[in-house]
């Protein structure tokens, strides 16, 4: 590889550079996608932004009654293993923890999954279900956007020049939300998904509410499945409800032929992945690793 | 600038663009450490870096500097380390390639979890790809170092 790096200190410095160099510059977090970009010459540029000269974007603070705060550079090893996130985020912590291999997730960060923006981002249907927000920052100030509106196609993040993620906010939860990923994948480790599922929702009585259902790599973003979690809203999980919801989310999503599964296949997957995703929060099912 | 590796402290040039994986081999000679996919792929590569394997060829040798890089090279200390041990003893070694790499996903791993099940051990090297042995002897000789480790050390 060649590129100088550039090591601003601070996040407007960072944003002032990636103006500065528009197409000639690009912000490095992990590496994990970028290096592998630079390296097989998907992507040409001179110059990377290293935001891990900027302190401060590796925190994760939980103020409880709130919200979970996630730092851009925060490694999918520390959101897999992190207490708060697997007692009340279990979907992220799940779907870090699918990523790659050890090594990876030691390096590769949420901030750098989710503005890569590939249609098959493991955080990114976990962040979605679990009503994620995204704080940015750049040349005209801070904002936030809703994780739901920042993918604007395969790798085409909703961010204006300059700008950057300072934070991922999780909201706290609703008291007994839980929340679950499941990756389908060829292989179980150093593999992109040929589908993925994240839901969200609590248990009131017999019943379930604040359903959330997001899909990944079947789609040329990942999305929220509305009318798919709606057949899940207010039932028992039973089997009519659970079928009616699959096939829901199986024309929800729009997934594509590739290297790694055809279109139906995936979209066969969507639906069987979603019953799956339910009865294993119904308790019905063996969680990951069993 | 300077790197920590294997308890030593080495004075490298320092540019940008290199990553830690050819700093270790072609400035330091320590060719422990194998190139294998060059894309974080296959686990070839994999050092320590403050005890936590990554990929070496994903990482820049500039931001390497202030941890402590532990390869292959560094286990032994004028004995091999029971993870070698253990490899040597199951015939966990054919063309050897891997075997670095292997070796330092192990010791991370039982580092973190001295007792591991056989899920974990498979999980704790499923970035490390190897095409020779059919990873059962690697898992074997994981759990008898682990064995080895709890059963009082090195002596």
């Amino acid at each position: 590889m060649r590129f100088e790096l550039l090591r601003p200190e601070t996040l407007p410095e960072a944003s002032g550079l990636l103006v500065r160099y528009g197409e000639e510059a690009r912000p490095l977090a992990g590496g994990t996608d970028l290096f592998v970009q630079l390296k097989t010459r998907r992507l040409r540029v001179p110059r990377l932004v290293d935001l891990r000269s900027v302190p401060g974007l590796a925190e994760i603070t939980y103020r409880p009654g709130e919200g979970l705060q996630i730092g851009p550079l925060v490694t999918h090893a520390r959101l897999a293993t992190h207490q708060v996130v697997r007692e009340k985020f279990t979907a992220l912590a799940e779907a870090c923890a699918s990523v790659g291999s050890p090594q990876v997730r030691n390096l590769g960060t949420v901030g750098g999954n989710l503005c890569n923006a590939s249609p098959a981002a493991d955080s990114a249907p976990a962040l979605l279900a679990l009503g994620a927000v995204l704080r940015l920052c750049g040349p005209r100030g801070e904002r936030e956007v809703p994780l739901a509106a920042f993918f604007q196609g395969p790798g085409r993040p909703a961010l204006a020049a300059g700008e950057l993620v300072r934070a991922v906010w999780l909201p706290e939860p609703a008291p007994g939300t839980v929340s679950t990923y499941l990756k389908l994948g060829r292989r179980q480790a150093l593999e992109i998904a040929v589908a993925g599922v994240a839901l969200a929702a609590r248990r009131v009585a017999d019943t379930w509410r604040d359903c959330r259902l997001a899909l990944g790599a079947v789609a040329p973003t990942p999305l929220l499945a509305g009318r798919a979690a709606a057949e899940l809203e207010g039932t028992d999980w039973g089997g009519p409800a659970l079928r009616r919801a699959a096939q829901a989310a199986a024309g929800e999503c729009s997934p594509i032929s590739d290297q790694r599964a055809s279109a139906a296949y995936r979209r066969d997957m969507v639906g069987v992945l979603t019953v799956r995703a339910a009865n294993r929060l119904a308790g019905k099912e063996a969680g990951p690793g069993a | 600038m300077t790197l920590r590796v294997n308890g030593g402290a080495y004075r490298v040039r320092a540019e940008a663009a290199r990553t830690l994986l050819e700093v270790l081999r072609e400035d330091l000679g320590l060719t422990g450490t194998k190139c294998g996919c060059d894309e974080g792929d296959c686990g070839a590569c994999t050092v320590l870096l403050d005890g936590e394997p990554v990929n070496a060829c994903l990482v820049l040798a500039v931001h390497a500097q202030g941890r402590e890089i532990t390869t292959v090279e560094g286990l032994a200390d004028g004995r091999w380390h029971p993870v070698q041990e253990a490899f040597a003893a199951e015939g966990a070694v054919q063309c050897g390639f891997c075997t670095p790499g292997m070796l330092l996903s192990a010791v991370a791993l039982l580092a973190r979890n001295p007792d591991p099940a056989e899920e974990d051990i498979r999980r704790g090297l499923s970035g490390n790809l190897c095409r020779c042995t059919g990873y059962v002897r690697i898992v074997r000789a994981v759990r008898r170092a682990a064995q080895a480790l709890r059963g009082g050390g090195r002596d």
